[in-house]
């Protein structure tokens, strides 16, 4: 009967979840229970692996041995609750930065949320970015505007020069001769408008001047934001920049609108 | 009671030829190359995201070859009911992906909230078959048409399993309408690891409801004194499963045919190979399907 088969099946998944190496449901003949480490083995790897192929660059600077003790431990503690991996390790940065094997890396942490933002970008939903024309012809409203972000859009603010490490570490990119790293960068911001990523460095006023405007500040909010930070800081080029990047997907108000 | 969706082996929209499980690895040489493979099969799950470079390889694939929707996640053997958010994004990617054959495994993955991520025994009991006819008379519902079942690799066996599989596999299929995916793979390691008699599991399948075969390649691990074969999906196709897969289309004819390759993925061309080969023994084989 069928709460019967319920029962067995939870102990099977009860067995899955056990940390001792000789765990096996209830009612196994001793050679089903050896057995059973293959299912365990099968769902450990699964969850790392999926992983290492979210976190390339996670990996590459702890090494395998690492990451994969590092990821294991992770996925006892959190296995997926959605029937894919495609966006598993949601939480996998916070884990990294309370991890503390890992303490002698103190950016890794803010690597893995990079990772996690170029993850999510990769896989966000198709939408056309804001033309710049479109964004020019508000005129004088535009300071008051509030832009769309673009659904692949992630910022991603670290006091550690994260996009350049991302850079090193991934092939995404050749890894550059000695690595660059950008003076007093505030974070990395993370694109995809069309089928292509791009990750860039961000100094702090366009750091600050980006990230109001994603979190929904108009422009004006944003310049001022930016010019807190860099007295010079130049916000038509870095309004233009953005916009021709695919930062934005629409406008979503008129500037006259509710005042 | 009549089975709501009927399965019929032949449908116009998928050729009997081999077909390739695609990798995104191969998505440049496939998609730029068109090479002459009867049709591709992806996981479904893979490409339940929002948007990307995935579901845009998978739009130009579709453009070019037949294709079908092989799912690992539904939990088809499970004690529960189905996801329904799970079914439903099933649903949403055979809308827009028309695929001609879906496909889900009887075996179980989640429990109480948590997916597994893997293939889990399916327990071969009454109890069992009538959960699994109850979760396919669902997802056929969902789908409005017919779909395929696939066998498990066994390693074992459940102590509540008390009925022969391919009974199991056979009597599901003659009450929910559904018709099965022969893993021919998938009947060697379990003969091997568990001792069932593979050729009388390959003969005691009717003709009728086969429609598609899968094969692969599979690693042998010794631990402990003991030997297992692990569908892993990772090497070539071994030379007794070519036997075995020979001796089922002798007799039940020309069937899609999928050979899979996971891991350790090699180039495209010695995966094409497979699927030549694979070809080349139902040409050789199998009769004609029927006009």
């Amino acid at each position: 009967m069928s709460a019967q088969l319920a029962a067995r099946q939870a102990e099977f998944a009860e067995a899955l979840g056990d940390p001792s190496p000789d765990a096996a449901p209830d009612g196994f003949s001793e050679a089903a229970a050896r057995r059973f480490r293959i299912y365990r083995n099968n769902v450990r790897v699964a969850l790392i692996e999926a992983l290492a192929a979210a976190y390339p660059a996670v990996l590459r600077l702890v090494g395998e041995p690492f990451f994969h003790r590092m990821a294991g431990v992770y996925a006892a503690a959190e296995p997926p609750r959605r029937r894919t991996l495609n966006l598993y390790g949601e939480n996998f940065a916070d884990f990294v930065a309370g991890f503390a094997p890992a303490g002698g890396l103190p950016y890794l942490a803010d690597v893995a949320r990079l990772e996690r933002a170029v993850l999510e970008a990769r896989h966000a939903a198709d939408v056309p970015a804001l033309d710049p024309a479109a964004a020019a012809a508000l005129g004088s409203g535009l300071a008051a505007a509030r832009l769309i972000p673009h659904p692949a859009a992630r910022l991603v603010r670290s006091e550690y020069p994260i996009a350049e490490i991302w850079r090193a570490n991934t092939a995404e990119a050749p890894a550059p001769d000695g690595m660059v790293l950008t003076a007093g960068a505030a974070g990395a911001l993370v694109l995809r408008p069309a089928l292509s990523l791009s990750v860039e460095a961000l100094a702090p006023g366009r750091c600050a001047f980006a990230e109001t405007l994603l979190e929904g500040g108009d422009p004006s909010a944003a310049h001022a934001a930016a010019t807190s930070l860099e007295e010079d800081f130049d916000v038509i080029l870095a309004f233009r920049e953005l916009l021709s990047a695919g930062a934005f997907a629409g406008v979503a108000n008129e500037p006259d609108e509710g005042g | 009671m009549p089975a709501l969706y009927p399965f019929t082996p032949f449908t116009p929209r998928m050729p009997a030829r081999a077909g390739v499980g695609f990798k995104g690895e191969h998505a440049e040489t496939v998609c730029g190359d068109r090479p002459d493979v009867g049709w591709f099969e992806v996981h479904a799950e893979n490409y339940m995201v929002d948007g990307g470079q995935r579901l845009a390889v998978l739009e130009e694939l579709r453009g070019s070859y037949p294709l079908s929707l092989h799912g690992v996640g539904l939990s088809l053997g499970g004690a529960e009911r189905l996801d329904p958010d799970h079914l439903r994004a099933f649903r949403e990617l055979a809308d827009r992906f028309d695929p001609a054959l879906i496909s889900e495994h009887i075996a179980w993955s989640a429990q109480g909230g948590v997916w597994f991520a893997d293939l889990l025994p399916p327990s071969l009991s009454r109890a069992g078959l009538d959960r699994l006819c109850d979760n396919i008379d669902e997802m056929q519902e969902a789908l409005g048409r017919p779909i395929l079942i696939e066998n498990p690799a066994n390693y074992l066996v459940l102590p509540d399993s008390d009925m022969n599989e391919a009974d199991f596999i056979v009597e599901t299929a003659g009450r929910s309408g559904c018709g099965l995916l022969v893993d021919v793979n998938n009947i060697y390691l379990s003969a091997e690891n568990v001792g069932i008699d593979a050729d009388a599991y390959i003969d005691a399948i009717p003709a009728g409801l086969v429609g598609e075969i899968h094969l692969a390649g599979f690693t042998i691990d010794e631990h402990a004194g003991e030997r297992l074969l692990i569908d892993s999906h990772g090497a070539a196709v071994d030379a007794a499963v070519w036997r075995l897969y020979d001796r089922l289309i002798a007799r039940v004819g020309l069937r899609p045919t999928l050979v899979e390759w996971d891991r350790d993925i090699p180039d495209w061309p010695v995966l094409y190979a497979e699927a030549v080969e694979a070809e080349s023994r139902l040409v050789r084989l199998a009769e004609p399907a029927p006009a």
